[in-house]
């Protein structure tokens, strides 16, 4: 009768303690979303009060102008705000001190300052200046299954995009290859099937991906392992002519 | 003597039913903590392969950066043994990280705008690219 009674007592106490530990807040996405965010949240505060003050530059085309502000797009889906104040100087295309009202929309200025609440700059000058071209140079990527010596053009596969290349040499390219600890510079016919390579220039698509290379740098650990062997076996050849010197 | 054996046996039948119901909820209740438990492992398990993953995070220059300097020096951190290829402006570059995936090298910027693209390759020929972009200016900030 004692041992029932025991188990009766203890057993409702069991389930009920049992029962708060099996729902715990991992598991709860809702719970870890909101920690998540709580954090970010804090982590942004804290960048933006570390980036308050630092000398920063915006550019962009002039998307809304009021007295005291700027608003300027710098990239497709992207703004960002310029302060402007009695101090801060605005120079035109021709060099010359122009006032907040000469500006445009669509205007391109470059507006350097520090930064200040919510990212928006304090400007201390603003220049009117032409929009800079886009960087037309490409890289390509990948490992040498041809090469035209005559031609200087090689071609060149990247597995991973599934992409060929055919790379003309310029006359002028520079070839880098890493020998030891050192990245030299090397001639076009110490590159090799097999090679694995990075190569800058530009790129031309007419059906196939034609990239003329200012600069290459053959990958190091990537060459075939035949060719690196044969290059110490001409040492033993020279030692043998040293032997009739002592005549 | 009847009675008291009838009693007995209802007692009995009554206690016997609160014994199976004390047992039955004590089950349920360790059965509920053993599914979360094997959750909790399925969740936590994915997360070495996103620390795995091919990464690159650019030092300097800062994006929207103010330099007074014709020659900054582009640093960051990517996977040991990396290549790294970058576009500037006024020239290209191709440099190597090191065995901790640490590279540097230095570029020459043109006056104004320079947009300065960083890419980063490892043996597999998988790729990541970021764009900083650094004003060049003398004047008076």
């Amino acid at each position: 009768m004692l041992v029932i009674g025991y188990w009766l007592s203890v057993s409702p106490i069991l389930a009920a303690v049992a029962t708060p530990s099996a729902t715990p807040s991992e598991g709860n996405p809702s719970v870890v979303q909101e920690l998540r965010d709580k954090v970010k949240e804090i982590v942004r505060q804290q960048i933006d009060e570390i980036k308050k003050g630092q000398k920063r530059a915006y550019f962009g085309e002039i998307s809304q102008i009021t007295d005291s502000l700027i608003t300027v797009s710098v990239s497709a889906d992207k703004e960002k705000q310029i302060k402007i104040s009695a101090e801060t100087k605005i120079i035109n295309l021709a060099k010359k001190d122009i006032k907040v009202t000469d500006l445009k929309i669509s205007d391109f200025i470059i507006a350097m300052g520090n930064l200040g609440d919510e990212e928006v700059l304090e400007a201390k000058r603003i220049v009117v200046a032409a929009r800079p071209k886009a960087l037309s140079r490409r890289v390509a990527v990948g490992k040498v299954t041809d090469i035209s010596t005559e031609e200087r053009i090689l071609t060149v596969k990247n597995d991973k995009k599934d992409l060929t290349y055919t790379i003309t040499i310029a006359g002028n390219a520079v070839i880098t290859k890493k020998v030891g600890t050192k990245i030299q510079k090397v001639t076009f016919d110490k590159i090799e099937k097999g090679d694995r390579l990075v190569a800058i220039g530009t790129l031309k698509e007419n059906g196939e991906k034609i990239l003329t290379a200012k600069l290459i740098h053959i990958i190091p650990g990537q060459t075939n392992t035949p060719t690196a062997s044969p290059s110490p076996s001409p040492k033993p050849t020279a030692s043998p002519k040293s032997s009739p010197t002592p005549q | 003597m009847r009675k008291e054996l009838l009693i007995a046996i209802i007692v009995g039948f009554g206690l016997g039913l609160v014994i199976i119901f004390g047992i039955k909820t004590a089950n349920q209740a360790v059965n509920k903590v053993a599914p979360s438990e094997t959750t909790a492992a399925t969740e936590t398990s994915p997360t070495p392969t996103v620390s795995q993953a091919f990464s690159l995070i650019v030092n300097n220059p800062e994006d929207n950066a103010i330099s007074d300097k014709e020659k900054i020096e582009v640093s960051g951190q990517t996977v040991a043994g990396a290549t790294v290829a970058i576009i500037f402006p006024d020239g290209e570059k191709i440099i190597q990280a090191d065995d901790k995936g640490n590279f540097s090298g230095e570029i020459t910027l043109v006056g104004g705008i320079n947009q300065i693209e960083i890419t980063a390759y490892d043996n597999s020929d998988n790729e990541a690219t970021k764009t900083v972009n650094v004003v060049y200016s003398t004047s008076q900030i």
